[in-house]
């Protein structure tokens, strides 16, 4: 069989796995120098490739759910995003197993033992738990998602149309076992950082984050995918809709992070101000106020117009911005707590790289497995018109 | 002004068909009338981009500035209270009602801009009411004029697949 075309051509992908490379060095680095920072890396880079993997099936699981035409000419991008998951996993398994100590206070005896409220709360926060909560969870999304590509992929086989309706029967599974276990691993990867702060709509910020970050790249890889002339059958319309979602859900993303600040700042408990308390530090705080800037102010402004979304160069301008937005908020939830300043060196840089290399080739590869366009999809008539 | 030929149709693509192709002929379309909103009915139409979406947006920053600027005088001029010891001018507390405010303009701004911009108002006489566009038909109205004389629109309408054919004053 021949070669299928992909997002890379083939030096690139030497570049890519070059990357990884810089990305391995990076981390032994960190582990040799500074441990916490390399693990605080590896958590803060795996969470966002890994979220992304997740955030894209749920996009996924979202149109299936809904029965929307529209978007089975653009399916295959999600899916190929999907691929990450067993990477993303086994990098969980590795933090989970040796690098616990190092970026959470309750993981370390010493100190947990003397706290009470972190003997409180030991029935969650606890080494086990964590790794049985990662496992169970992992192990769902696996085979949940497996099931939704899976049954999407052998659809081009035979264009058996019980495979769309099985499909929107597993997303609507899929969705309210993600909303539930995303919400723990939530707290327990990210929120339990400051373990004695909490915030119940922690979760729902870090979604309106990771979906927006999602549709975002989604749109970055469809865009380079039609830099390298696949996909010509993409309309306007579908730039149009995919540009809508950026809008709507980076809205969402910036009505979380106030509502989460504003309830915060007006009862101004201790207990609940100490987050942003570390954040309002040197150095922080200009982070902390471009933020919302990059997140949401930046992005509206791009998008407002209706054919800005139909603009390619607009729309990779606010996917750019929007990618990078999210990176700088996930830094300022991981970081503040492991750093007394903000600091971006050779190991928090190589990581990310490294990982992003690895996100891109897993995608590469599964994009390439599978014919670019479902054309036994039901729905493809429809969305080719849209 | 010239009497208008209405073609009624029975679905929307045949709508969107036959308004595409008469623009393509060149025909004077007077307008289509159709129970709901059609997508892409603009560009077959040849219409200009609407400017509600400016409007909307001209609404929304009065609304923003109104609900600021008199939270702020409210607060810091003319009855300053203490809550909490938070500062008079404290900018987090002013934005629910900033944001809930500018929603609000731009919703109503909005729908008086499109009523006024259509020349709708409640009671108005819908236009061709009787030929079924409130109800479940499709139409296109052409106007005749040196480009198509009557024969000719009635024969494109008819090779259209219009269901029935009405010639009727402009002003109905």
């Amino acid at each position: 069989m021949s070669e299928r075309e992909g997002i890379f051509r083939p030096d690139q992908r030497t570049v890519l796995r070059l990357c990884i490379a810089a990305g391995l060095a990076a981390f032994a680095v960190g582990l040799w120098r500074a441990p916490h920072r390399a693990w605080a890396g590896l958590l803060l880079g795996n969470f966002y490739f890994l979220s992304l993997a997740l955030a894209g099936a749920v996009f996924l699981a979202v149109q299936y759910a809904a029965g929307a035409g529209w978007f089975a000419l653009l399916k295959r991008i999600p899916e190929a995003m999907t691929a990450y998951l067993p990477v993303g996993a086994g990098l969980v398994g590795l933090l989970g197993l040796c690098g616990l100590r190092d970026l959470y206070v309750w993981a370390n005896p010493a100190t947990a033992s003397n706290d009470p409220i972190l003997l409180a709360k030991a029935a969650f926060l606890n080494v086990p738990g964590y790794l049985l909560t990662a496992a169970v969870c992992l192990l769902l999304w696996h085979f949940l998602i497996r099931g939704l590509v899976a049954n999407s992929q052998a659809q081009d086989d035979n264009g058996d149309l019980a495979y769309t309706a099985k499909n929107a029967r597993l997303s609507c599974i899929f969705l309210v076992v993600f909303a539930l276990t995303f919400s723990l691993v939530s707290m327990q990867w990210l929120m339990s950082l400051e373990p004695h702060w909490y915030s119940t709509i922690y979760p729902w910020y870090l979604f309106g984050g990771i979906f927006v970050n999602a549709v975002a790249v989604m749109t970055l890889l469809l865009l380079l995918l039609r830099h390298r002339g696949l996909l010509p059958e993409v309309r306007a319309g579908h730039l149009h809709d995919l540009g809508e979602y950026l809008f709507a859900f980076s809205a969402l993303w910036a009505y979380l992070w106030f509502s989460q600040y504003l309830l915060i700042w007006y009862s101004n408990i201790p207990e609940e101000t100490v987050h942003y308390a570390a954040r309002f530090g040197p150095g922080w705080n200009i982070l902390f106020w471009a933020n919302p800037v990059v997140n949401f102010i930046v992005p509206f402004i791009l998008l407002l117009e209706e054919r800005s979304k139909k603009d390619e160069r607009r729309l990779l301008a606010a996917t750019l911005v929007l990618i990078a937005g999210h990176w700088l908020d996930l830094y300022l939830l991981v970081f503040p707590a492991i750093l007394p300043r903000p600091l971006l060196g050779f190991i928090e840089l190589g990581m990310f790289l490294g990982l992003a290399a690895a996100f891109l080739l897993r995608f590469d590869q599964a994009f390439r497995r599978a014919p670019p366009i479902p054309s036994r999809d039901p729905f493809l008539g429809e969305s080719l018109h849209h | 002004m010239n009497r208008l030929w209405v073609g009624i149709f029975d679905s929307h693509e045949h709508l969107l068909r036959a308004t595409r192709l008469a623009r393509q002929r060149g025909l004077t379309i007077h307008d289509t009338y159709a129970p709901f909103p059609i997508h892409g009915m603009d560009e077959a139409m040849g219409l200009e981009p609407s400017p509600l979406g400016w409007l909307c947006f001209l609404f929304a920053m009065t609304g923003l500035t109104l609900a600021l600027s008199f939270q702020y005088w409210v607060s810091v001029f003319d009855w300053p209270m203490n809550i909490g010891g938070k500062s008079y001018n404290a900018s987090p507390a002013l934005l629910p009602i900033a944001f809930e405010f500018t929603v609000l303009c731009a919703g109503l701004g909005s729908v008086a801009a499109f009523l006024f911009l259509r020349r709708l108002s409640p009671g108005k006489k819908p236009a061709l009411g009787g030929l079924g566009a409130l109800d479940d038909r499709f139409l296109l109205a052409l106007q005749a004029g040196p480009e198509a004389s009557a024969e000719e629109l009635r024969r494109f309408l008819q090779t259209q697949g219009a269901l029935d054919i009405h010639e009727v004053a402009p002003d109905s």
